[in-house]
């Protein structure tokens, strides 16, 4: 069979760099160890690529869980569409792959020395690390929201216990009850994620508990797909859902999670049944340990590489980056753990990298067969990422049924594959 | 101008040294003048350069929004209430005054 398939194509990629690698990778003597720390969509596609694009080289996993939950489709969990094990990955397949994995949290990185220090009390020593630590939250940074407040008014932004907390008390509230979603502004993870967030919860309330009602209060004036969700809206929810811009006094600058109230910037006091906080975040914080961030919390990188644009041998990649116009979106941490992957070998080789070229979808589920998507392509331009001209784009406004169903369907496709790529799980 | 300032304050009758928190949103398209529209011609700038906070005479802030400072532009400051009087804010684009608002603080 000559069929060649996008799966084939991929992998004569990959085979045609191991192939002209392992003969300079042998040179330097002992396999170079490469130490990747979190095993997200960044991390465990970097440790996957390099075994790929290096059989020789010897690669160690860091990550604390030994199963991950995708912030990708857990919203399609709150709207009652997925179990909570559809969204969750082993690490089986990786280690199968003779890629050490090892279920601890690196608690201090020297990156003179270039040591990892483990929970478990072991040391790593590394010859290039890569550091994939996702977000953290800026606990404090809105008033009244602290760790505490998180166990009564949860996040969710970091898919796991949160994200079965904020089920339960949606599963608890009673029918004509109030949904209140506060939404930061700034950089965060997953532009449309509050706004899918807030069609499942629709979907789940508008087939459970019908009277209840949906306040989306925003610290900005417009947000991403905004056109197509409330367009989306309007046809599945009706008035279910109301959204309050920043310039309406939709910014929360307080929050009472004991009282399930939020008060907004110009005072006005909002009462919640459930209430959902979308707070300001940063890097992981093993990214400031590193010295990998600047003042903004976020870590500056090469756009070519993604080896940290202030401390050498580190590469970072997914959302802790700072990589506009690339959106924090868990396939933009595949694609650069790809780059920084290909980067890495090259450079053990003593190569130059080969040129970046990232490409993102995101798609947003607004109704069980109500699918919208935006994508684009990304690549190094000599001095900083851009979006290549001409490429992506946004579902358009006006489509019909079948469209909209056709990219509901893309859409779980788009998971089921970039689950298989990432942890080569189902 | 379509809407008046959004103005709140912490407390309008302070304690003598208490800090005063206020927040102050005006609508403004703050246009950078550096985009174009669909027939290419640059769209000109518009934005605000301008806004002066002052308790009385006092100079409470000064901040000069530039082209990086989105629509509508939100701004949270905090003042020791030294006096009682007149909070006056003023924000100001290229031609004059575009807004001012004005709280009364009496000291407790």
């Amino acid at each position: 069979m000559n069929r060649i398939t996008r799966r084939t194509a991929l992998t004569g990629i990959g085979a045609g760099l191991t192939l002209a690698l392992p003969g300079l990778v042998k040179a330097q003597g002992a396999a170079a160890h490469v130490v990747v720390v979190g095993g997200g969509f960044g991390g465990a596609t970097a440790a996957r690529y390099l075994r790929r694009y290096n059989p020789g080289l010897r690669i160690t996993l860091v990550e604390p869980a030994t199963q991950f939950v995708t912030c990708p489709f857990s919203n399609l969990y709150l709207g009652g569409l997925r179990t909570w094990e559809s969204i969750t990955h082993g690490y089986d397949a990786i280690r199968s792959e003779g890629i050490g994995v090892v279920h601890a949290s690196a608690e201090d990185i020297d990156a003179t020395a270039r040591k990892v220090t483990l929970s478990d009390g072991a040391v790593l020593e590394y010859d290039r690390l890569v550091l994939s630590p996702g977000i953290d939250i800026r606990w404090g940074a809105l008033e009244g929201y602290d760790e505490a407040a998180a166990e009564l008014a949860p996040h969710a932004w970091k898919a796991g216990p949160q994200t079965q907390l904020l089920k339960a008390q949606l599963e608890a509230m009673a029918d004509g009850g109030t949904f209140v979603m506060s939404i930061t502004d700034g950089a965060f993870r997953c532009p449309p994620g509050p706004y899918e967030r807030a069609s499942m919860v629709a979907h789940y309330l508008k087939t459970n508990k019908p009277k209840s009602k949906i306040l989306l209060l925003d610290s900005k004036e417009t947000f991403s797909k905004q056109g197509l969700f409330r367009q989306g809206w309007e046809a599945l929810y009706g008035d279910m859902i109301e959204w309050i811009s920043a310039d309406n006094d939709g910014k929360v600058a307080r929050v009472d999670a004991g009282a399930l109230t939020v008060e907004s910037a110009f005072g006005v006091t909002h009462k919640a049944d459930v209430l959902n906080v979308v707070p300001p975040q940063k890097a992981g914080w093993i990214a400031d340990r590193a010295g990998v961030t600047n003042e903004t919390g976020w870590v500056p990188v090469n756009g070519n590489t993604f080896e940290s644009a202030q401390v050498g041998g580190i590469y970072v990649v997914g959302d802790a980056t700072i990589a506009a116009p690339m959106p924090k979106s868990g396939f933009c941490a595949n694609a650069q753990g790809k780059v920084a992957a290909a980067a890495i070998t090259a450079d053990l080789a003593g190569q130059e990298p080969p040129p970046a070229s990232f490409v993102n979808t995101c798609y947003s589920l607004i109704g069980p067969d109500y699918g919208i998507s935006v994508a684009g392509v990304y690549y190094f331009d000599g001095e900083k990422l851009a979006e290549r001209e001409g490429s992506g784009g946004v579902s358009p406004l006006e489509a019909d049924e079948a469209f909209r169903r056709a990219e509901a369907t893309y859409g779980a496709g788009w998971y089921a594959s970039i689950s298989a790529d990432t942890w080569g799980t189902v | 101008m379509a809407n008046p300032p959004r103005i709140w304050i912490s407390n309008e009758a302070p304690a003598k040294d208490e800090i005063v928190r206020v927040r102050a949103q005006v609508v403004h398209v703050m246009e950078s003048g550096l985009r174009q529209d669909e027939a290419g011609n640059p769209i000109p700038r518009d934005t605000l350069e301008r806004f002066e906070a002052r308790l009385n005479e006092a100079l409470l802030l000064d901040w000069q929004p530039e082209t990086a400072v989105a629509q509508n532009p939100y701004i949270e400051f905090t003042f020791r209430a030294r006096e009682s009087g007149v909070l006056k804010m003023v924000w100001s684009d290229a031609s004059g005054i575009f807004a001012e608002a004005e709280k009364t603080i009496t000291l407790s």
